[in-house]
């Protein structure tokens, strides 16, 4: 009976001595992938006056160009990436998928630029507003959103094993900069010059997502 | 001239005096002690037919029929039979005829009995009177005769009234203002007397007073001015609304009727019409004290019968609002003040994926209410002013606050009423806000409407 107790006690402290609790999921250097789909998807053009036009949100696809972009933000992202592990080797990735990308990914690489959005926005942003709510803040200073040019990423190509349809884009700076150091989640915007159709929120395979590895 | 009037002065205020000391319902001026008087004769010439004629004069020069309540006096000073009384009476017999006394002096000028068309009798001591002082006493005995009954025994009343009339700097607007003061004290008195009141109610209240006809049915016409902005808050392009409002007030008297009033509401848009809001609300009358009516009332204004899409948008705020109203009504204006509070309250809206909660902070309100009417007609407008705390927009990692809004706002209105019915047109439009606000960022369509403004059009029945 006291042996019993005695292997008790000192298993407990060598499994603390690790860092292993019993809550942990993951183990060591063990990590695993998350994957969330941005719940803010919205589709702002100058062809769309309404806030609340049905064509601006829950699609499965939305046309995009140069006078139609997407804004996308997941929305409570610090608490939803309370595990992730953000640095040199693990970077965190959003991903959009497209039919077009199989053929012609190579031309989507570099003329798709995913942008740090630097205005709050909401879901009844417009191309004219990033909200409709009566002050200063409620206009975009440019009309089509205000972003950080100079923070714009394109596709990475290097992601592993990633999907035919779909195109990977590093933005592990952004979580790093605006997420995580000034806790500003304003989210991206997709732009295009060129015509695409991308999926939407309402495809639950293929949505705009983020990607990042947790443990 | 001063001298004058000085006398004239000191026989008012001998007047007064001998009101004090009276014990009979008419109080006059004194002169003679009455013992040498028998009986009376006629007065068809002399010094007091001369003074009545001058008397008359000057009440028509100041136009005194059109003030309310002195429309008989220049007949009645006009009309009367004018006696002299002749040796004979003594005190107790003079006493039986008038039911009047003298002062300390024991003497008597003249008395009349408070009766339309009574004669006036003058004594023997009116004879040292000058002619300005015979002008004062006749008009002093007309008002006797001539002023409403409730007040026409008032020796003070009379007196007070005569001083204006008769003063060197006298004027309509005065004289006017000197007999409404006694109208409404009396109607005070009245009002006083009731509180401590075991019987039926003798509130004096005004003609056109809503106690009068508390109970309401009505309709009602708003036409929004809104514009784009407006739009793209409420996410409707509304343009109209119409109620159905039914105020009954079965509880109390109607000087303190209790009310309950529902208003039922049709809202039009650019492409469809759909219920409303439904309106709930009470009011009780508080006190009354110096003609101010003191109210206070409870309003709800719930958007249960609101169509789906119209709950899941800004629009749909159930409002709670408690206040007081402040109400008095002259002979020539209305004055109404409304201070109210409007409960915190939420709206939840599910934009995409997101949901969203917009939190309308109290609303601080006060509303005056001014105007003139004229017969029937009613010409005024309101100006307002809303402190509503911060209003809220949040969701996901979405936050928006605005801080403390101010909308200031005025209108006119222009109404037609009759006893039982009324007509009008009223207008609400916003003056001066704050970071751009609009009636929007209220979301209380029953209370404020949307957009800038509106152009509202009511019939109401009063029963």
């Amino acid at each position: 009976m006291n042996f019993n107790w005695l292997f008790i006690i000192l298993s407990t402290i060598i499994l603390q001595s690790c860092g292993v609790s019993p809550y942990d999921d993951s183990v060591g250097d063990n990590y695993y992938e998350q994957k969330f789909f941005s719940n803010g998807v919205k589709l702002i053009s100058p062809s769309i006056d309404d806030p609340r036009d049905e064509r601006s949100m829950k699609q499965d696809t939305y046309k995009l160009n140069s006078k139609a972009r997407l804004l996308a933000r997941l929305e409570k992202i610090s608490d939803r990436s309370g595990r992730a592990v953000v640095n040199d080797d693990k970077r965190m990735y959003f991903a959009i998928s497209s039919e077009s990308f199989i053929e012609n990914q190579a031309q989507f690489e570099t003329s798709i630029e995913i942008c740090p959005l630097t205005t709050n926005w909401m879901m009844l942003a417009t191309w004219n507003q990033a909200h409709p709510f009566p002050d200063s803040s409620g206009k975009w200073k440019k009309k089509g959103g205000d972003y950080a040019q100079e923070d714009c990423v394109t596709a990475d190509l290097s992601y592993p094993d990633g999907r035919e349809d779909s195109l990977y884009f590093d933005v592990s700076d952004w979580y790093v900069y605006y997420v995580q150091s000034h806790k500003k989640n304003y989210g991206l915007v997709i732009k295009v010059e060129e015509e695409v159709v991308i999926y939407g929120e309402e495809d639950t395979l293929r949505a705009p997502r983020f990607i990042w590895q947790a443990r | 001239m001063r001298k004058i009037f000085s006398l004239t002065l000191i026989l008012a205020t001998q007047l007064s005096f001998a009101a004090q000391t009276a014990q009979g319902p008419v109080r006059v001026g004194n002169g003679d002690d009455g013992e040498d008087l028998q009986s009376f004769e006629v007065i068809e010439d002399g010094a007091i037919v001369e003074a009545r004629q001058k008397a008359v004069k000057l009440l028509k020069s100041f136009k005194i029929q059109k003030i309310e309540g002195l429309g008989n006096l220049i007949p009645e000073v006009e009309n009367t039979k004018l006696y002299m009384t002749k040796k004979g009476l003594n005190p107790a017999e003079l006493a039986k005829l008038g039911a009047f006394t003298s002062d300390a002096t024991g003497l008597v000028y003249a008395r009349t009995m408070p009766e339309p068309y009574a004669p006036t009798r003058f004594f023997p001591a009116a004879a040292k009177l000058d002619e300005s002082q015979l002008v004062a006493l006749h008009i002093h005995e007309a008002l006797h005769r001539a002023l409403a009954p409730d007040i026409r025994e008032n020796e003070q009343v009379a007196t007070t009234i005569t001083e204006s009339i008769v003063e060197p700097n006298a004027s309509f607007d005065r004289i006017e203002a000197t007999v409404a003061r006694f109208r409404r004290e009396k109607n005070q008195q009245v009002i006083a007397a009731n509180n401590g009141y075991t019987g039926a109610s003798q509130i004096k209240v005004p003609e056109k007073s809503r106690l009068k006809n508390p109970s309401t049915f009505g309709l009602e016409a708003r036409l929004f001015n809104r514009d784009e902005d407006s739009e793209i808050v409420t996410g409707k392009k509304i343009t109209s609304m119409y109620l159905l409002r039914s105020h009954l007030y079965p509880f109390g008297k109607n000087e303190s009727a209790m009310g309950i009033g529902i208003d039922a509401s049709v809202v039009k848009t650019e492409d469809d019409s759909f219920m409303g809001p439904l309106s709930v609300g009470a009011r009780y009358r508080l006190y009354t004290h110096r003609d101010f009516d003191i109210e206070g009332f409870a309003q709800v204004n719930l958007n249960t019968l609101s169509d789906e899409e119209l709950k899941n948008s800004m629009m749909g705020r159930d409002t709670h609002t408690v206040g007081i109203t402040l109400e008095t009504q002259r002979d020539y204006f209305y004055i109404q003040n409304d201070l109210f509070y409007t409960f915190e309250s939420e709206v939840e809206e599910k934009v995409g994926n997101v949901d969203y909660t917009y939190t309308f902070g109290s609303i601080l309100g006060v509303n005056l209410k001014a105007g003139t009417h004229y017969k029937n007609f009613m010409l005024g407008g309101f100006a307002e002013v809303l402190l509503a705390d911060n209003f809220i927009a949040e969701g996901g990692d979405y936050n928006y606050e605005t801080g403390r809004l101010r909308i200031v706002s005025w209108g006119p209105n222009i109404e037609y009423r009759k006893k039982n019915y009324s007509l009008s047109l009223k207008g609400r439009l916003i003056l001066d806000s704050s970071k751009g606000a609009s009636y929007d960022y209220l979301s209380d369509l029953m209370g404020y409407g949307v957009g800038q403004g509106s152009l509202q059009t009511q019939v109401n029945v009063f029963f």
